[in-house]
């Protein structure tokens, strides 16, 4: 397999004294080179706890990877120590987080901040002035003047600091970018802004990709791959095609599908997937998805699920038994 | 022709720093009862401050809020205070808009007790009880606290807060923007039942336009303060006119395969704060069509097919006499 | 992930509180601590008598070690030192107590009217609470004491008096934020009465934070009203307050070790116990808080 990126049967927890929240339970994926995944889920669904156990950064007294393997480039993650975990994260492993108001430094300038993954990790740009040239290249690669870089991120809106995130994630060419939210703090037409930029990056410095995100329709403009996590669990996954042009899914991607009001819809009414999120300390036996499923069965309440694999379209559910039969 | 709610020339600004921010500037807007009016934009249009102005939370620089027929922007307090049972608001974010020290019967019991609706205790907790099962919310939670619930849960609780006191008009704003997609149709379909079942008229505030094109019957879309655009919610997507609302419209990621291929048409520049703003119009700035017109004096809302409403330099008088089939851009470009 | 304390349980707020603060230990030793120097000082007279035991002066018996008698030894007069301290016990807490809630009084009225009528008000009374900050504390109370007179009550007084620009401060930026919220603005658009609103929805959510900030206050003016009775500014001998004890003791100190050490190790136990409690309360207080 070519693939960057290989997550096997990943078990995450967050430990406190009474409680045990089960956030990650037996997560397969990979991620090719190029590619791009999207990884849809609600909250709650696990998204971030999977990007942070991939760095190695969940948090330290509670959070706990209790099985499976990170295995990225042939380098088993969950294995290696903090200082070889460290020249990964930002070198070849980026991360860029939801909010840009809060992820940048309000006392350095925007200069700074990207240049410290700079200098921080072993790159190819060793003199100052090597350094300086990376950072006007990389600002003007995220669309921001490079005479902008003595500014403090004050200066800058929501869309530009979001950019500059970005910028700071790309500086020293990381291999695969791991995206939480991106796009979601900001308004509809700078989002659109900031998507078609990231979309146009990810070709140009041929990087993979996983994009976290609760919204489909991000998903159906920048991904190849998709996942749909819930309560912990991948419960779809597939091609774009597989989610976008052919109907047969999940019932729980289906409710998420629903629940999207439609601006080509005409209908009036959504159709919304009742109920809540499960609790994560107390999952339900069988199926995670059937208290709120409206195609439960018996099955479903007392057996989780297999996965049936259809070509590229890997589905878990009990429904897609009966359709191997058929 | 029966309005419930409205606006003539309505304006707030603000004092920043020595200067004038205009939030709500020269809005005119009306609702007919048992209607809603969707009011779409993004950050510091304004949007907010116009739900808020409306209900008299803060007070309007100048122009007129008339609520059925009756002007209601200089009211004295005793006034006010009666109409608060008439109008009332549901905010968006579920966490902070309920106090975390009461219980959540005490929550939507409140607005009763105070406006006098229901003075006897026990007769109130039916009251509530029953509001709490139209709104979706089970009977057992009356003595919890709201922390103990999710954010769907304490939006349902802010619905029944709202409707306690009877109104006949609820601003919403943002009501679901904090919520989870799934989370968010529901409270949608809710707010719609209610509205059907009570003749509620809504405002419903938000930056989503797919999200009031279920529920709005009009639509105004406003930009840094002004209303740029209103229109019937089917004509306005059918039929966007003000180059704003292309932009918002293209901008909506749809989730469908066809998103791929469409190249949509992404809009320059950043949203600026209106203040001490130039004349003109304000979308000029980031407006691919704008031309010298644009910046020279104002430019005002102008109705341009029946119960159209638009405020562009793009659609000459004489087009909108002599155009009732060849209407767009496309004549234009 | 949300988690859920309360779920099973009869979930009061005050038995969610409880069961979050009985989890800190540290902050329950303290309270058992704090509870116990309350009923010595309340039962005082029980355990010895004031006039006989903790005052009178036996020339014989002074200076003595710690024995089957006199638990504690005694001192350069011959004073039981055992019944000195459970008598000081009421000194301490009183000036502990009633210093903090004066002081809390005091400040949640003028942080509360500042914040809540802001502007002009705000300006004028922040500006004031300024001036009166920059003086030292110990050399504002020193001045009061002095312009005063000597005496318990004076003593009270300016250490109260001291205390409330700290708390005014407090009490302002709390209901500053809390008036900020959305309930607030969801009160007065169902027509709740201003004077509702500050009773019934700000001061409840800013009383947790109020009651953390005075208990912890309460340790430092125990060390406070010590200091003072030390340098002779305090309480007057031969009442039998800890650091005046410290202060009568401190010629002996090098032979008699006890004189100083029991006193002084009065002052930290209780300024502790405080200070663990205050701790152990302001995590409690917070339903945010994360286990």
């Amino acid at each position: 397999m070519g693939q960057l990126l290989n997550i096997k049967d990943l078990e995450v927890v967050y430990q406190t004294k009474n409680i045990v929240v089960e956030a990650v339970n037996g997560i397969n994926l990979s991620l090719g080179k190029k590619e791009t995944l999207g990884l849809v889920g609600e909250t709650g669904a696990g998204k971030t706890t999977m990007a942070l156990s991939i760095l190695k950064i969940l948090p330290e007294r509670t959070g706990k990877v209790i099985g499976g393997s990170i295995d990225f480039d042939g380098l088993p993650i969950l294995d290696l120590n903090e200082t070889e975990m460290r020249a990964i994260r930002g070198a070849r492993i980026s991360m860029i987080f939801q909010d840009p108001m809060t992820s940048l430094n309000p006392t350095l300038t925007v200069g700074e901040q990207v240049e410290e993954g700079i200098i921080l990790h072993d790159t190819e740009y060793k003199t100052k002035v090597e350094v300086k040239s990376r950072v006007d290249e990389i600002l003007e690669l995220v669309g921001i003047e490079p005479s902008r870089k003595k500014c403090y991120p004050h200066e800058f809106s929501g869309g530009m600091k979001q950019r500059v995130v970005i910028a700071m994630a790309l500086a020293c060419s990381p291999e695969v970018l791991i995206a939480d939210e991106p796009t979601t703090a900001l308004d509809v037409t700078i989002q659109a802004q900031v998507l078609s930029m990231m979309d146009d990056l990810k070709e140009k410095l041929g990087m993979s990709m996983l994009l976290i995100t609760h919204d489909l329709g991000v998903v159906a403009k920048i991904c190849d791959y998709v996942a749909v996590m819930y309560a912990g669990e991948i419960i779809e996954y597939g091609t774009f095609e597989d989610f976008f042009i052919n109907h047969k899914h999940h019932p729980y991607t289906k409710g998420l599908f629903g629940s999207i009001p439609n601006i080509r819809d005409r209908s009036k009414r959504l159709n919304p997937i009742e109920g809540l999120m499960p609790d994560p300390t107390n999952l339900p036996m069988g199926c995670k998805f059937h208290p709120r499923c409206k195609q439960c069965m018996e099955i479903c309440k007392v057996k989780p699920p297999q996965i049936y694999v259809n070509g590229t379209h890997r589905v878990k559910c009990h429904l897609f038994e009966k359709q191997e039969v058929e | 022709m029966n309005p419930l709610i409205e606006t003539k020339g309505l304006k707030k600004y603000f004092d920043v720093c020595g200067c004038k921010l205009h939030a709500v500037d020269q809005v005119d807007l009306t609702i007919e009862k048992g209607k809603t009016l969707g009011v779409v934009g993004e950050s510091g249009c304004g949007k907010t401050t116009l739900g808020r102005t409306i209900l008299g939370l803060t007070p309007a620089t100048s122009g007129q809020v008339l609520y059925a027929g009756r002007d209601i922007t200089n009211c004295t307090p005793r006034e006010l205070k009666a109409l608060r049972s008439e109008m009332q608001i549901i905010f968006q974010d579920p966490y902070s808009s309920i106090n975390p020290r009461h219980r959540i019967g005490n929550i939507i019991g409140e607005p009763m007790r105070v406006n006098g609706i229901e003075k006897n205790a026990k007769r109130r907790k039916e009251k509530v009880l029953k509001l709490m099962a139209q709104v979706g919310l089970e009977k057992s939670l009356y003595d919890k606290y709201p922390h103990e619930l999710d954010g769907g849960r304490r939006q349902r609780i802010g619905v029944a807060r709202a409707l306690s006191v009877e109104p006949k008009f609820i601003v919403c704003d943002e009501p679901v923007s904090a919520l989870d997609v799934s989370i968010q149709a529901q409270i949608l379909n809710l707010l719609m039942d209610l509205q059907e079942e009570r003749g509620l008229t809504y405002l419903f505030i938000t930056h989503d336009l797919s999200v009031v094109k279920h529920i709005s019957d009009e639509i105004a879309v406003m930009y840094l303060g002004k209303c740029v655009e209103r229109a019937s919610s089917e004509r306005l997507f059918e039929h966007p006119m003000h180059p704003y609302t292309k932009a918002l419209l293209s901008a909506i990621p749809i989730p469908n395969a066809e998103a791929r291929t469409i190249k949509t048409e992404v809009i320059k520049g950043e949203l600026v704060s209106p203040i001490d703003p130039k004349p003109g119009c304000r979308f000029a700035a980031r407006c691919p069509h704008a031309g010298a017109l644009c910046t020279q004096g104002e430019v005002s809302l102008r109705e341009l097919e029946p119960g159209h409403f638009v405020s562009c330099t793009l659609y000459t008088e004489s087009e909108v006499l002599g155009a009732s089939g060849i209407f767009g851009m496309s004549a234009m470009i | 992930m949300k988690k859920r304390i309360a779920e099973d349980r009869n979930d009061s707020q005050l038995a969610d509180i409880w069961y979050r603060f009985q989890k800190n230990k540290p902050a329950v030793v303290g309270l058992i601590v704090i509870t116990l120097i309350i009923s010595v000082a309340l039962f005082a007279d029980v355990i010895a008598n004031y006039e006989t035991e903790a005052i009178a002066q036996y020339p014989t018996e002074r200076l003595q070690t710690m024995s089957g008698e006199h638990w504690f030894g005694t001192d350069g007069y011959g004073r039981d030192l055992f019944a000195r301290i459970v008598h000081g016990a009421r000194y301490s807490l009183t000036f502990g107590l009633v210093c903090s809630l004066i002081g809390l009084v005091g400040g949640s009225a003028i942080g509360a009217t500042a914040a809540f009528f802001g502007g002009r008000v705000d300006n004028a009374i922040m500006r004031f609470i300024d001036v009166i900050m920059s003086i030292p504390g110990i050399l504002l109370t020193l001045a009061l004491i002095a312009a005063l007179g000597f005496g318990l009550k004076n003593m009270i007084i300016a250490m109260s008096v001291s205390m409330i620009p700290g708390f005014s401060r407090i009490v302002r930026s709390q209901v500053l934020t809390i008036v900020r919220q959305e309930y607030i603005e969801a009160a007065k658009a169902c027509g709740v009465s201003n004077a509702r609103i500050i009773f019934v929805h700000v001061l409840p959510n800013a009383i947790g934070m109020i009651i953390v900030n005075a208990t912890m206050s309460i340790s430092g003016l125990i060390i406070g009203a010590a200091g003072l009775s030390f340098i002779g500014m305090g309480v007057q001998p031969p009442a039998p307050e800890w650091g005046a004890m410290v202060a009568e003791s401190t010629n002996y100190m090098r032979m008699y070790p006890h004189l100083v050490f029991f006193p002084g190790i009065s002052i930290v136990i209780t300024a502790l116990s405080f200070n663990l409690l205050g701790d152990g309360l302001a995590d409690a207080l917070d339903p945010r808080m994360k286990e």
